[in-house]
């Protein structure tokens, strides 16, 4: 059974915290009837051990029930009445039950309420007996929980298909099943005052940077006073290094087999019970832009889908910016035929390429958003109805000429082609202050818009490594993966994150801000 | 624990500091006068460059690892050490107020004609002065990729020009004018003077051998490249053509063309050829506000540097026109180039006066 440890347990009321078991059972039930009155899932057992007074505590729909009533109840009624009465005796009894009655596999004994009322949450059942200090934990969870599933956002055409679900144990049991290592750590911290979410720091312990363990306790530590943790996403915006930034610099993934990988390179994964989304730090923007499958696919496949993702991502930031500048400002870059075509399709349109440009960026953005939150079934309707009526019939109004359908479509496919949600919208979201640059500035707007996405990603760290390594600072070896996909021996011995990490420091000792050197 | 440049970093800063202060006036004020031959005198400059190379390198070297003026402060009579650090200082402002004079005019006059100027240099500005603020470190982060963008530039436009090269149209290489000559060499020495930001740079670097050749192996690398694309540009548009052209490269940019679907990429080239104009502007910032700081003994804060990049801008948009720019380049020929060089060597001798006395 998981261990009650007290270091989970700051989190519990200060009140609550220093309190013990006081033995005497008719007061104990009082505490914890008057803690959980209006708790209609509170349940409350009592019955007579021997000469012994006892009750069992637990929360209805925590716990299995054949656990509690066959292997709690059951036991200690039914067995200890078939027991010799010097072995129910008070001062005997605690041992007795222990070595003789009870028959779950993981029973602990605490004598603090803050441990025994932590154990309660995560389905455990108490039992606590008249003239003894001490509570037993019983192991009866058996909450609801999804199986395994299929990975629903992050889909591979080769490779395991089994993704995380919402109960912390079976997502350790997932990474444990396929690291088979003494060295696999699984470091257990409680976050939030009122929602005690278990969290579970697994790395692997001869591979780990030491300091990026030690940064990741102490960033999750200083969330103990937090009120609730309910998914992984409110811990990933606490921690990273930069919240303000449209990048995410904690990678997530749903998929055991990509989280044991990036533990194999030296990267620790955050668990966080509730969530079927594993953190994954530090995360490089090189990281999110790969996919599983460039790894379960032959060398030369996997590194012509990534080149194929590069170019997308480059066509979905960049190109109605560019279609913007070139036809707003430069118009002479053009050859003359496609200048010819781009001026007569766009004859009659009454605005100017920039709002064009924008007004159908907006739309796809909706139409998205929209097909979103619609049932699945007619989501997709949606999305492609939508996008056929409104573009024909926007094009069919002269509002947008049909080359503007042309570049809001590739920017759309574009967008697509990224791995994950997550390194999708710095790029959904940067598209927009490049357009306006490009229609305020032309290309040099959009050259503008770049150097500086560039400098705020060369500032960007993630627990102290350098976002855009290994490109800058160039690390040749570490850059080896980063355009070609290697052969399966050079990707899987690669270790990263082996140097120091380095934490932005930029005052002087009077709290100046100050220039680094 | 302060993070140290490597030998490569060195290389890549020293490059982009040859590339992008004067590169696309420096072929026309070789070449005005002089034709082909002006090619020589942009060898012979880079010459002069790599002695200020060598003398910075030892300066900095005997200043071992302390902040270069609070060294001059040890070695000379307080109040030289002022002067001599105010020249460096007014030779660092004055050529980054020049770079950014150049460019904004570039882009004023080529590409961005109706938008006024305050709008391109100070967004221009604005940007340098970020990347600087985060400090050299990042500097070269970012300058990685400028480095990339200008190798890919140059073999752009070596590429381009080269089916239209004939070697006949840049001959004969004939020496008219001496004093014009002397005169170009002097001037193409000032601009890679700039080589002098090593005294800032170098404390950031690991302390290993060959950094002097890595620094210097980046100078002649760029001096043989812009010696080459000027070559290339006389042997494509013909001495007497290309001796009345003002932005050369931006002229050969012009005549490349990408297949059949793309022509007049000039814009593509100017607008590329930012990153490195970021680069370079950055490190000159980056020299010029720490060296401030260092003459006024005050760490460089973050008012501090966003003051000076005020002023710069400030400077930069009273230089409106080419003809302001030209004339304050002539100041900085005539004056400021040499108020550094002297400077320079006095810091040079009093340091060698300060070893022979230590080694008494």
């Amino acid at each position: 059974m998981q261990k009650v440890r007290k270091a989970d347990l700051k989190a519990v009321t200060s009140s609550e915290k220093n309190a013990e078991i006081s033995g005497v059972l008719t007061q104990d039930i009082a505490h914890l009837q008057k803690l959980f009155e209006r708790c209609s899932d509170f349940v409350c057992r009592e019955f007579q051990i021997g000469s012994s007074k006892a009750a069992i505590f637990y929360f209805d729909g925590m716990v299995k029930t054949e656990t509690v009533n066959d292997e709690i109840l059951r036991s200690l009624i039914l067995e200890t009445r078939m027991a010799k009465s010097e072995q129910t005796e008070k001062n005997r009894l605690t041992d007795f039950l222990e070595q003789h009655a009870l028959t779950v596999g993981e029973i602990e004994r605490v004598d603090t309420w803050a441990e025994a009322l932590a154990a309660l949450y995560v389905g455990d059942t108490l039992l606590l007996l008249d003239g003894c200090e001490e509570a037993f934990v019983l192991n009866s969870k058996g909450f609801p929980q999804r199986s395994v599933d299929k990975a629903g956002n992050e889909k591979v055409l080769r490779g395991p298909e089994e993704a995380f679900n919402e109960t912390l144990r079976v997502n350790t049991a997932l990474i444990r099943k396929r690291v088979k290592s003494y060295n696999l750590k699984m470091e257990s911290l409680t976050l939030g005052v009122n929602t005690q979410t278990k969290v579970v720091l697994a790395y692997l312990e001869d591979v780990a940077n030491p300091s990026i363990v030690a940064e990741a306790k102490k960033r999750l530590e200083s969330l103990q006073g937090v009120k609730g943790i309910m998914e992984s996403s409110g811990i990933e915006q606490m921690i990273e290094d930069n919240p303000q930034s449209v990048f995410p610099q904690i990678q997530y993934s749903e998929r055991p087999d990509r989280v044991c990988q990036a533990m194999t390179e030296g990267r620790i994964a955050i668990l966080v019970d509730g969530s079927p989304n594993v953190l994954i730090i530090p995360a490089l923007l090189v990281q999110l832009l790969q996919s599983p499958d460039d790894y379960y696919n032959r060398a030369k496949a996997g590194t012509f889908m990534r080149f194929i993702r590069y170019i997308g991502i480059a066509v979905a930031l960049l190109f109605p910016s560019l279609y913007v500048a070139i036809t707003s400002y430069h118009p002479e870059m053009l050859p003359l035929n496609l200048l010819l075509s781009i001026a007569a399709a766009r004859e009659g349109v009454p605005f100017p390429a920039f709002v064009e440009a924008l007004l159908m960026a907006l739309a796809f953005e909706l139409l998205r958003e929209a097909s979103l939150r619609m049932p699945s079934a007619i989501g997709n309707t949606i999305g492609i109805v939508g996008a056929l009526v409104i573009g024909e019939a926007a094009v069919s109004a002269n509002l947008v000429a049909p080359q503007m359908i042309v570049v809001v479509s590739l920017t759309a496919i574009g967008s697509f082609t990224l791995p994950s949600i997550e390194a999708s919208y710095p790029v959904r979201l940067l598209r927009f202050p490049l357009m306006i640059l490009a229609a305020i500035l032309g290309l040099y707007g959009v050259m503008l818009g770049v150097i500086a996405i560039l400098i705020h990603l060369i500032k960007l760290k993630s627990f102290g490594y350098p976002y855009l390594a290994p490109l800058a600072p160039l690390s040749v070896s570490g850059a080896k993966d980063m355009f070609i996909r290697r052969s399966r021996k050079d990707v899987r011995q690669k270790v990263l994150f082996q140097q120091s990490p380095q934490y932005s420091v930029g005052r002087s000792l009077d709290g100046t801000k100050i220039i680094p050197e | 624990m302060e993070q140290k440049l490597s030998q490569n970093d060195l290389f890549t800063l020293i490059a982009l500091l040859c590339h992008g202060g004067y590169f696309w006036v420096l072929p026309s004020f070789a070449t005005k006068e002089n034709g082909s031959m002006g090619i020589l005198s942009m060898l012979l400059g880079a010459g002069t460059g790599l002695l200020i190379l060598i003398l910075a390198y030892r300066l900095s070297q005997k200043a071992n690892g302390q902040p270069i003026f609070q060294y001059l402060g040890q070695i000379m009579p307080k109040p030289l050490a002022q002067v001599t650090a105010l020249a460096i200082w007014s030779y660092l402002a004055i050529f980054l107020i020049l770079c950014l004079a150049f460019f904004t005019e570039m882009m004023s006059s080529r590409l961005l004609v109706d938008t006024p100027r305050w709008l391109i240099s100070g967004v221009l500005l604005f940007l340098i002065g970020r990347l600087a603020a985060l400090g050299l470190v990042d500097i070269t982060r970012f300058s990685f990729f400028a480095l990339i963008s200008l190798l890919f530039l140059m073999l752009m436009l070596i590429l381009g020009n080269l089916p239209l090269f004939e070697i006949i149209q840049a001959l004969p290489l004939v020496l008219e004018n001496g004093a014009a000559f002397v005169d170009t060499w002097l001037q193409v020495s000032n601009a890679y003077a700039i080589v002098l930001c090593l005294l800032f740079i170098l404390p950031r670097v690991k302390q290993e051998k060959k950094n002097l050749s890595w620094a210097a192996s980046a100078l002649v690398l760029s001096a043989v490249f812009l010696s080459v694309m000027t070559f290339l540009a006389m042997g494509v548009f013909g001495q007497d053509f290309s001796q009345t052209m003002f932005w050369m490269h931006l002229e050969q940019a012009k005549i490349i063309q990408l297949g059949p679907y793309l022509e007049r990429v000039e814009a593509i080239y100017v607008i590329l050829w930012m990153t490195v104009i970021f680069a370079a502007s950055s490190i000159l910032i980056y020299c010029t506000n720490h060296s401030l700081a260092q003459i006024i003994q005050r760490p460089l804060t973050v008012k501090m540097h966003w003051l000076l990049i005020f002023f710069f801008w400030l400077c930069c948009n009273y230089l409106g026109n080419m003809e302001k720019i030209i004339l304050l380049l002539g100041y900085f020929n005539q004056i400021f180039f040499w108020l550094m060089i002297g400077g320079l060597l006095l810091a040079f001798f009093f340091a060698q006066r300060d070893r022979k006395a230590s080694n008494l």
